[in-house]
């Protein structure tokens, strides 16, 4: 491999067909008589053309097409020229450049190495991993390199305090790299909510074979009206107001008389729902507020999210900090909203992440690491922002799931710590990532269009803002959430239903 | 024996092997497995600067009783294998002792309208040097000459090629065409053992027509004839044969001015012709009846000319190997004029 030219921060790089270069993978080029090294990354390769070797091909087609024929060349010059034919440029980007390959990365890249004499040759990711000086306590295996079999590591740590997405096209692997992160999260010990569209996170529990999975006894399921209910006093007013504001949309008029009837309520120790509908349905204000006030309740009362009377109940409802307390080596709370009308979902989703704003807030809970498939099916995209900037601050950790970039706004976007991104062919969604992300356009563009199937790229502060390949490994556990087709070898077909 | 069966009985790919030992006996070459000896640690310099001569044109008197009635060429239906034949030469490098040059030839096979077959020979390495030459049975005028004059001694090489070539295949042919680029004439750069004559009488032996086609002649006094010719709508021919033998002696078979196709626009051809049964019409017939016509060229001499030509890649691709393969010592290329001057060194 030799360099060929250099614009701005892109190298172009010579090579051969037999040297085996992945997008994304890394290089290391050794000025040997300057001492010093540049480190690039690969982002997209091309023939090397020129009008004589286009002249080449077209009239040796042309001439095969015609007619079957005979070669005989002593020199093996064809074999030369096939070689020629076949050489390829590597269109690389400078990340950086460090004095010794032992040494620390610097930004300085205002050198230019010897097209000459520089030696050119693959960083492996321990290397890589050297140079940036990468380390933490809590390793997360998150595959390997590229198409090598190097492992690569990120570490809790760097998802810790940060938000970070998941990104790609539909079946590109989003789920299962979440699946990966949520267990691997939960094998350190953290505490884990994820709002679950399609059922598919309480595989985690299981191995494929049916058996437990190490982190079997930390998933617990939450289905909403089943064993997600809770009391109207536990909520409190603010988790109630922001339910009612946001997911029920309840006008502020309506809103300040539910609070009177609710603040009475509360003074008499009677915040019960049938107390509620009473006081609703007798209380003395204008009957458009009251049949706003009605209709709310109806909804309330209809998605069994709250319990009646906990004092009379044996069930006095979920409390997250009792399940955190009983579950100290970390806990996966998995909402099940697949099952939910979608009022009833974001009414789920106001409530549990007000509560828990609350219970942070008041140092009641450890931070809590938030996964978020789609989540603009079930959160308002105004009030994306809020959550962000909010909950960041208390100790919600986001990561966002998504096959539609474009949905998440552009608040959350410029604030995103880390991104893993899968493929991605999209032009509006891949201007829209390479827009906010660190990393320049042209690497996003040309490596996401092309990932394979389980592969991402990483970007951001777990990779120290190198972005990198991985592929992502198969897991150990049940994969649920997989789309049922009809058309499938074994299936149970509609004659078999019937 | 049918056309078809002709081409896979002659047509083995041993062929090929048979084209280089006759090429090896005419010409002096040195084989490439030797050429690491000889110029190992040689200095040697790659030339980028091709020369090329300009024909004289002579302008001679010819015989006015001379009938010139064209003749409409009709194509035959009888298969015929046209085997056409060209080659290239360019020069490479040069060392203190003798200049190397690289030769490339092709040969296409055409019948019943269709390419069937194609042979591509070479890039081959000759290098031609004052021990070699003094070796062989060239001149030794000739010889010194072939060491300074790069365009003759390309000529040779060439000429010598593309007689091997022939000979192989009016040997191996029958009832068959052998169309050479260009006219049919002996030339002081064949081996005695390899001449056009030779190649004729072969292919006279072995029943097959050979055919000189020459896209353009320096015979000016000839190109009052093409008009007469274009404006005929079918393919003509013109017995040009007194005219050309007052001008030119040597010339073998009979000569024609061609335009082989209907329109206008079709080139006119000088053609010389030795059919085995010396009836040139039908010879013509054939041709047209068996190959595919471009602007009055054969397809397969066209192709066979694509074959053999050297590409920029493929010379570029020669020097190297002959700089790394055979340890010779790469000279600087660089002539003086720009060195000195501070011009593009390209």
């Amino acid at each position: 491999m030799k360099i060929l030219q250099k614009t701005n921060d892109e190298l172009i790089l010579l090579a051969v067909k037999s040297e085996i270069v992945s997008k994304g993978d890394y290089f290391l080029i050794e000025d040997t008589e300057m001492k010093r090294d540049l480190i690039v990354q690969v982002y997209n390769e091309e023939y090397l053309s020129n009008q004589s070797i286009i002249d080449d091909i077209v009239k040796d087609e042309i001439i095969r097409a015609t007619s079957p024929g005979v070669t005989y060349d002593p020199l093996e010059i064809g074999l030369l020229s096939g070689v020629v034919r076949d050489s390829r440029l590597f269109k690389a980007k400078i990340r950086g450049s460090s004095i010794g390959a032992n040494n620390n990365m610097s930004s300085d890249i205002t050198w230019l190495p010897s097209r000459v004499n520089s030696k050119i040759r693959r960083l492996t990711i321990s290397e890589l991993n050297r140079i940036l000086n990468r380390g933490g306590e809590s390793p997360i295996s998150i595959g390997s390199v590229g198409n090598s079999q190097d492992p690569f590591i990120i570490y809790a740590e760097d998802l810790d305090g940060r938000l970070n997405i998941i990104a790609g096209k539909k079946e590109s692997g989003k789920s299962h790299l979440s699946k990966l992160l949520v267990k691997s999260l939960l094998e350190h010990g953290a505490f884990i909510l994820v709002f679950d569209l399609n059922n598919e996170y309480t595989g985690l529990g299981i191995k494929p074979n049916g058996l437990s999975s190490n982190v079997e006894s930390k998933i617990l399921l939450l289905e909403p009206g089943k064993n997600l209910r809770f009391s109207l006093e536990y909520c409190g007013k603010p988790s109630i107001s922001s339910m009612l504001k946001n997911a029920l949309d309840m006008p502020s008029t309506s809103l300040r008389e539910f609070f009177r009837i609710w603040d009475n309520l509360y003074k008499r120790h009677a915040l019960t729902l049938e107390a509620l509908s009473n006081a609703i349905n007798n209380w003395n204000f204008n009957d458009l507020v009251r049949d706003a006030l009605i209709s709310r309740f109806h909804t309330i009362h209809n998605s069994r999210l709250f319990l009646n009377d906990e004092k009379s109940d044996e069930y006095e409802g979920l409390r997250f900090e009792n399940l955190i307390s009983n579950n100290g080596h970390g806990l996966a709370m998995i909402v099940n909203l697949g099952t939910c009308a979608p009022t009833i979902r974001h009414m789920v989703v106001e409530l549990i992440l007000n509560k828990l704003v609350e219970l942070l807030g008041n140092d009641v809970i450890p931070p809590i690491f938030l996964f978020a498939e789609e989540a603009h099916l079930y959160i308002k995209e105004t009030y994306w922002d809020d959550i962000i900037t909010r909950m960041r601050h208390f100790g919600i950790y986001s990561t966002f799931i998504t096959n539609h970039p474009e949905a998440l706004g552009e608040g959350i976007l410029r604030q995103v710590d880390n991104i893993f991104l899968f493929n991605f062919v999209n032009e509006s969604d891949l201007e829209r990532i390479s827009k906010v992300s660190l990393v320049d356009k042209d690497t996003i563009k040309s490596i996401v269009r092309t990932l394979p199937q389980r592969y991402s790229l990483l970007i951001g502060k777990m990779v120290q803002e190198l972005p990198i390949v991985v592929k992502v490994p198969q897991l150990d556990i049940k994969t649920y959430g997989e789309t049922k087709k009809f058309f499938r070898k074994n299936s149970p077909t509609l004659l078999s239903f019937k | 024996m049918n056309a078809n069966a002709h081409l896979n009985f002659d047509l083995e790919e041993n062929l090929k092997t048979e084209f280089e030992n006759t090429f090896r006996k005419s010409v002096i070459i040195c084989p490439s497995d030797q050429l690491e000896e000889i110029l190992k640690g040689r200095r040697i310099i790659f030339d980028s600067i091709e020369r090329f001569t300009v024909p004289i044109r002579t302008n001679g008197s010819f015989d006015q009783s001379c009938k010139m009635t064209p003749m409409v060429i009709h194509p035959s239906e009888k298969v015929t294998p046209v085997s056409s034949i060209d080659s290239s030469v360019i020069h490479l490098a040069r060392t203190e002792e003798g200049r190397l040059y690289a030769a490339k030839s092709g040969v296409v096979i055409s019948s019943g309208r269709r390419i069937r077959r194609h042979f591509r020979l070479g890039p081959v390495l000759i290098y031609l040097t004052k021990g070699f030459l003094c070796n062989s049975k060239i001149d030794h005028i000739l010889g010194n000459l072939l060491l300074v004059d790069n365009s003759i001694a390309k000529r040779l090489i060439r000429i010598r090629l593309e007689r091997a070539i022939q000979l192989v295949l009016s040997s191996h042919l029958n009832s068959s065409i052998i169309l050479i680029d260009g006219t049919l004439r002996p030339s002081v750069f064949e081996d005695y053992n390899c001449t056009i004559n030779r190649v004729i009488e072969m292919s006279t032996l072995s029943n097959n027509d050979v055919i000189g086609l020459s896209k353009s002649t320096s015979m000016t006094i000839l190109n009052q004839f093409e008009n007469l010719l274009k404006a005929l709508p079918y393919s003509a021919c013109i017995d040009t044969g007194c005219m050309i033998k007052s001008l030119a002696r040597n010339t073998l078979g009979n000569n024609l001015l061609v335009k082989l196709g209907k329109n206008e626009n079709e080139y006119v051809l000088r053609a010389d012709i030795c059919s085995a049964n010396g009836n040139d019409l039908e010879c013509l017939e054939r041709l047209i009846g068996n190959d595919i016509l471009f602007r009055s060229y054969p397809e397969s001499l066209r192709i066979a000319h694509h074959i053999s030509t050297f590409t920029t890649t493929e010379v570029s691709l020669l020097k190297g190997f002959i700089s790394r393969s055979y340890g010779a010592e790469v000279g600087d290329q660089t002539a003086a004029r720009k060195s000195i001057l501070g011009v593009s060194f390209v």
